[in-house]
């Protein structure tokens, strides 16, 4: 078929003989011609058949294939890719460990292995033929024989190219008319400017340019900065329907989205009434529990009021304070009810080398900042803010003095728990083994500045002076 | 559908009856070996498990390969296949082999009827009562229920092998071509029915050997392994069928190659759901799931597992790759033999490790082994004398098939 170039004003190209072509009508006659071009010696020829023909490989003296190589050699990169892949990103790039399975192993990569073999496998066979059979060949001058439409019906063909060795013109023609074919013709190369079309060129050309455009837009996006939030097009899971801690709804009456804890229930873990002077430091639960927690007072209050109340509270609550009427009167009789409550004086848990230890390492962690490493109230944030000259800060109380000596560990472990003054709580970020730690570390703090040095023998003496 | 009329007359019958009595002799011999590893058993230690599981090994070792034919004759007939039909007779006399192993299973059955908790511990009504979960499963695992299964399974095999056989021995008469059409319009429902029993009887007869254990794919697992293994006996008889003269026309290279291609397929469709079962139970780490793979790496276990991994996947598939190893008949035979001996293998590492006595797990032992061997090779010489009964004076090909010029002009492209 002749394919229609509207620009015969370009050069005209010389035509060239590029072959015979020799047709046959039966497929037996076809295998038989086959051989004896097989055995003249020929390289550069091929047979065409409308299907596929039992021992025609043999006949054209065909050789088996390397495309099994090419697909073993595939497939075992694939595995090795694999491999390779899995150690990088599992074990070596980002360790991760996943359900306590090592960071790389065999049966966890078997899958992926057999994955990438297969694909590579796959490719390899699929592009490997396209490649051994020079595919996809969209025109071939064969094609402009009309006797040869009928490859592909009836008729049976053998082609000869004129690159072979053994070509010459006369003479292969004169073999093929040996053969006995119904038929034999020349096939020529195209006359016609072998230039591409205008239009096919200008088409390519804006296919391209769109094609570039995605990735430069993206490449730019990525250089730049914006202040809109970015362009969801897969969403993920950057938007989700669920409800958020601090936001008000119209899903609930108390217009909250935090679900607070339903009355009269307790959860897990949280349940402390079994162990009072252990969570506490109280020998009992007192009848008035405001004195024993800030937390315990806050939960009242919320448990009292719906939301909307609050929030009707919350705009005149300079009005309805009663604490800021009198503030010091209030804190005294606070501190009064402090003192009158039933702390423990013995540690609740087991005293141990360990629980020293452990309290030390905890005290210089969370307290020496403020109180100093002897407790002494001359940490380094105490020491800047005085340097600093800042009016708001309070002094922390030094340990030593008669009244904090006085003080039972019940009520220090309430002061670590709820802090006191200017002090925060800690309870929330100690748990209470370490807070009694700290206790039985503070305690040791105070005896350590009791004691003449007079009494303790050489031994111990040395023995402090080592000890870090 | 039309019948060549010169095919009628080119082909010459033969039958297995022209090896000549010897492999009768040969199998009837070996049938001896059987009574000689019940007293190897009776004199060893822990002897009567040993022989008890060993029994079960060979039985279902056997039962894989014929249940594998009569899956290839099914397919055959479903999927029309043009050329598998010289190989087809072979395959249907395989498929017999049912008929035997019925026999041969039914002590199995009886024992545990009455009762015997050697093999299967859900038999004995003491062991239910003081188990949570075997009284869970009682409904199914009783030994009742399992007797009426066993009926069912064996009735259900037998049915189709004779049915496949005998409509395609009728054919050999009468060539009538509506008995193919027959045969192809019912593969379809016996492939469903042939389905269910083989998962349900590896459940029940292997699976169950360790009751507190379970894996939906196991009935897969031994389907796989039974394709191997018939397909390994295929190119065994094959190879050794033309060596003597039976066949030698019609069967070529290229049939060959198929059987070869075959057996490398099912090979790594085995591999593949050993690792599909392996890989759930390893990964999720599930303590009532990994302890069967628990018993396999103790007691000697552990090597039997690495020997299936590497000698029954790795080592035969770099050899089965190669197109020249599967058209040699040499090359052939070797490795199919190899992949039998694997196959029996893998059914002995499915079986024994279940094999306990007070509470610990037999391990591997010589004895063991010879025990299994001694036992397989008596329950073999039972399961090829009735296949050579059964194969009898029945021509080795399906001679007026009107697939059967396909079949004799296959060639690889």
């Amino acid at each position: 078929m002749a394919t229609t170039i509207e620009h015969p004003e370009k050069t005209i190209a010389e035509p060239q003989l590029l072959g015979f072509l020799a047709e046959f009508d039966n497929p037996h006659a076809l295998i038989d011609a086959s051989k004896k071009v097989r055995d003249a010696g020929y390289q550069k020829w091929d047979t065409h058949t409308p299907f596929p023909l039992h021992g025609i490989d043999n006949a054209m003296g065909i050789k088996w294939t390397i495309l099994p190589w090419i697909v073993a050699c595939c497939g075992l990169m694939g595995g090795t890719i694999a491999i390779g892949m899995q150690w990088y990103m599992n074990a070596y790039d980002y360790p991760f460990l996943i359900s306590g399975k090592p960071l790389f192993s065999i049966p966890a990569c078997i899958p992926i292995v057999f994955e990438l073999s297969v694909l590579l496998a796959a490719f390899g066979a699929f592009f490997g033929m396209l490649g051994l059979n020079q595919l996809p060949k969209l025109y071939n001058p064969l094609f402009k024989s009309e006797a040869f439409r009928r490859a592909t019906n009836d008729r049976f063909f053998i082609s000869m190219d004129a690159k072979d060795a053994k070509f010459s013109e006369i003479d292969t023609g004169e073999f093929l008319k040996s053969l006995n074919p119904t038929n034999v013709e020349e096939f020529w190369s195209d006359v016609e400017s072998p230039k591409l079309p205008r239009n096919l060129k200008l088409a390519l050309s804006i296919v391209g340019v769109l094609m570039i455009m995605p990735p430069a837009l993206v490449a730019y996006k990525r250089s730049t900065t914006t202040n809109t939030p970015r362009v969801h097009i897969v969403p993920d899971m950057d938007f989700q329907p669920s409800l958020k801690a601090q936001n008000t709804t119209d899903v609930f009456s108390d217009g909250r989205e935090i679900r607070p804890n339903i009355k009269g229930t307790i959860p897990r873990g949280q349940f402390k009434d079994d162990n009072i002077p252990f969570y506490y430091g109280l020998k009992y639960l007192p009848e008035d529990q405001d004195v024993v927690t800030i937390a315990v007072q806050d939960e009242k209050k919320a448990d009292a009021k719906p939301a909307e109340d609050k929030k009707a509270a919350a705009e005149k609550a300079p009005a309805t304070k009663p604490a800021a009427a009198d503030p010091a009167a209030a804190a005294a009789a606070a501190a009064k009810k402090l003192d009158e409550l039933p702390w423990v004086t013995e540690f609740p848990m087991p005293v141990t080398a360990k629980m020293m230890a452990r309290g030390k390492e905890r005290y210089r962690i969370y307290c020496s900042a403020c109180h100093g490493l002897g407790g002494e109230g001359d940490g380094l944030v105490t020491l800047r803010a005085m340097d600093l000259q800042q009016g708001t800060w309070v002094k922390p109380a030094s340990y030593h003095t008669d009244n904090v000596r006085k003080l039972p560990v019940g009520r220090l472990y309430h002061t670590i728990t709820n802090g006191v003054r200017k002090m925060p709580a800690y309870g929330p970020q100690i748990p209470p083994e370490d807070r009694w730690s700290i206790v039985l570390y503070l305690k040791a703090l105070q005896k350590s500045h009791q004691i003449d040095a007079n009494t303790i023998s050489e031994e111990e003496k040395r023995k402090l002076r080592d000890t870090k | 559908m039309q019948t060549s009329p010169d095919t009628n007359k080119k082909i010459t019958v033969q039958t297995l009856a022209e090896l000549g009595p010897l492999p009768m002799k040969v199998a009837l011999g070996c049938a001896v070996l059987l009574p000689v590893a019940f007293v190897l058993g009776w004199f060893s230690e822990n002897g009567m498990e040993k022989f008890a599981f060993s029994y079960l090994q060979s039985t279902f070792f056997f039962l894989s390969i014929s249940l594998g034919a009569l899956f290839f004759v099914m397919i055959q007939q479903l999927t029309r296949a043009g050329w598998s039909v010289v190989l087809r007779r072979l395959s249907e006399f395989i498929s017999m082999g049912v008929i035997p192993l019925a026999v041969l299973v039914l002590p199995i059955v009886l024992v545990t009827l009455a009762g015997n908790d050697i093999l299967f511990k859900w038999a004995n009504p003491e062991n239910v009562a003081d188990d949570h979960l075997l009284q869970a499963k009682a409904p199914y695992l009783n030994s009742g229920f399992f007797a009426i299964r066993y009926l069912i399974y064996f009735g259900s095999w037998i049915f189709l092998a004779r049915f496949f056989l005998n409509k395609s021995v009728a054919q050999d008469a009468n060539g009538d071509p509506e008995l193919t059409l027959l045969m192809e319009r019912r593969s379809g429902p016996a492939l469903l029915l042939f389905a269910f029993t083989l998962t349900f009887a590896a459940f029940d007869f292997i699976m169950s050997l360790d009751a507190h254990w379970f894996s939906t794919i196991f009935g897969v697992y031994y389907f796989a392994a039974g394709l191997v293994g018939f397909f390994s006996f295929l190119a065994i008889s094959l190879v050794y069928l033309r060596s003597k003269g039976l066949l030698q026309e019609p069967v070529t290279v290229e049939h060959l190659h198929d059987v070869g291609k075959l057996l490398f397929a099912f090979n790594c469709f085995w591999a593949y759901i050993a690792i599909s079962q392996y890989l759930l139970i390893w990964y999720s780490n599930i303590p009532e799931e990994t302890v069967f793979f628990l018993h396999r790496q103790k007691h000697g276990w552990g090597i039997i597992s690495l020997i299936l991994v590497i000698g029954h996947f790795a080592i035969p598939f770099v050899f089965f790759m190669s197109r020249w190893m599967k058209r040699n008949p040499k090359t052939l035979f070797f490795w199919a033999v190899y992949l039998l001996v694997m196959n029996w293998i893998d059914i002995f590492w499915l079986v024994m490790p279940n094999a306990e006595s007070g509470g610990e797990s037999l391990s591997v032992s010589f004895g063991m082994i010879l025990v299994n061997v001694c036992c397989t090779i008596g329950v073999g010489g039972i399961y090829v004398a009735g296949l050579l009964k059964f194969a009898g004076q029945t021509s080795v090909m399906p001679v007026r098939d009107p697939r059967l010029e396909e079949s004799l002009e296959f060639h690889n492209i």
